[in-house]
């Protein structure tokens, strides 16, 4: 049996004219792109707006991939910038400042407002903490620990120093964790630590 | 005390090399804060890994596919894979441009004729003598994609020639709907820069920008520009890409294109 066409290959095929090429590219990345979306965005609905906009600007914007990233670092740079653009869209409803939390950057302040305040007194699964994780940590900790990307591409994909991806996927799991009601005996505040550029 | 947040995630991970490991245990002996952060990060790693995919809907991405098919049909497959013999591509191509001349002559008479709006100028000349846009058109005109693709073949371009199943579409010439406040020019033209700009820091969509346009699609506000696309090296355009974006958050609504 051969071995499965590289992205990249089928990105060729369909610049030359290959529509079937683009469909496979599409049916390859369909899951993973709606799951990013999903954990991104915590909603079903949004998720696949975003996930229709992904693969509708990977068809505008496919000529100006040049080949210098791997393709799946280029697509997952375009699914999160969808992510950003309807989360922006969303977020003209009122927010909420995270507790304990006055210097946080007005760009970390996305995560979207439980839809139980009496949530967060509680434990959630980690699917419904996840939406309570500020959204430039949340999007760096889902790449990590739920796409097993590694520190270095996400960096690619953010196009942040890799430090601040390894600082970020550390947060967010501390913020993860204090969402779910996970406590420790050492109850600090968790988000005190600066953001280092490496 | 400065905490080695940077390495934090990687040592819940189980990844650091001894040298590093060791570094942070040493820190971890003295602070209680690392040491409680690590135990959640931790808990929150497990919790994470036992979180399940979710099947993608079916018909996700099929938008884009249809538009990648309707590219595609006007962009000959490499020879070594068609399949076909030579004198089959070419009847095929034959009964495209006769079906792109009959569209042109149903679309043409119908571009900007929408009601109290004066004919585009313009538009019916060759896509390489249109100068760059400079206002923004206001029509009261609802789009759909078929109107969108219709503009997009307007301009010379085989796309209904070629493949697509919608011989019923061409630029929507009435509406209820009206357009609204006025958008400025540049506002316009950063709306659609910021829609289909993808990587940050990247430059919004190529091409030359030849006509800007106010008016809605599928009812929600939009804004459309018309791109003439070419090879480069002083070579005329030959692509033709319509964009749609909304005027309100500046979103994606859709996009097509077709060849000159």
């Amino acid at each position: 049996m051969d071995p499965p066409e590289r992205d990249e290959e089928l990105v060729r095929r369909f610049l030359r004219g290959d529509a079937d090429a683009f469909e496979r590219l599409v049916e390859r990345h369909r899951q993973r792109v709606y799951n990013l979306c999903l954990r991104i965005l915590g909603d079903p609905e949004d998720a696949a707006d975003a996930a229709q906009d992904t693969f509708l600007s990977v068809l505008t914007k496919l000529r100006q991939f040049r080949g210098d990233a791997a393709f799946t670092t280029w697509m997952h740079r375009v699914t999160v910038n969808a992510c950003y653009d309807l989360s922006r869209k969303r977020r003209r409803q009122p927010m909420l400042r995270l507790a304990g939390d006055p210097d946080l950057p007005e760009a970390e302040l996305g995560s979207p407002v439980p839809d139980h305040a009496e949530e967060l007194a509680g434990t959630h699964d980690a699917v419904a903490a996840l939406k309570e994780v500020p959204e430039e940590f949340r999007v760096a900790l889902v790449l990590a620990d739920l796409h097993d990307m590694a520190y270095e591409q996400i960096a690619k994909v953010l196009d942040v120093p890799i430090g601040t991806v390894k600082s970020r996927v550390h947060r967010g799991r501390v913020a993860l964790a204090g969402a779910m009601g996970i406590t420790t005996r050492e109850p600090e505040a968790p988000f005190r630590a600066s953001e280092d550029q490496s | 005390m400065r905490h080695p947040d940077e390495l934090l995630a990687e040592y819940v991970d189980g990844a650091l090399a001894e040298g590093e490991r060791a570094v942070v245990e040493r820190h971890l002996d003295s602070c209680e804060r690392c040491r409680g952060e690590v135990a959640l990060a931790r808990a929150a790693r497990e919790a994470l890994a036992s979180v399940a995919e979710i099947p993608a809907p079916g018909d996700l991405g099929a938008a884009a596919i249809a538009g990648a098919r309707r590219r595609a049909a006007h962009e000959p497959a490499p020879a070594s894979r068609s399949g076909q013999p030579g004198w089959y591509r070419w009847a095929g191509a034959a009964a495209g441009i006769a079906a792109a001349l009959l569209v042109a002559a149903l679309v043409l008479p119908h571009v900007g004729s929408s009601p109290g709006e004066e004919p585009a100028a313009g538009v019916a000349a060759p896509s390489a003598a249109l100068p760059e846009a400079t206002s923004v058109e206001a029509q009261n005109v609802d789009y759909d994609l078929a109107g969108v693709e219709a503009l997009a073949t307007s301009y010379g371009g085989q796309d209904r020639a070629f493949g697509s199943n919608n011989q019923s579409s061409q630029i929507p010439v009435a509406a209820e709907a009206t357009p609204g406040q006025r958008i400025p020019f540049a506002a316009a033209v950063a709306c659609l820069d910021r829609a289909f700009t993808v990587p940050a820091g990247q430059r919004g969509p190529e091409g030359k920008l030849v006509r800007v346009i106010q008016a809605r699609f599928r009812g929600t506000p939009a804004i459309l520009g018309v791109y003439l696309i070419g090879p480069g090296a002083g070579q005329p355009a030959d692509i033709v890409r319509v964009l749609v974006a909304s005027s309100e958050d500046c979103s994606i609504l859709t996009s097509t294109q077709a060849t000159t």
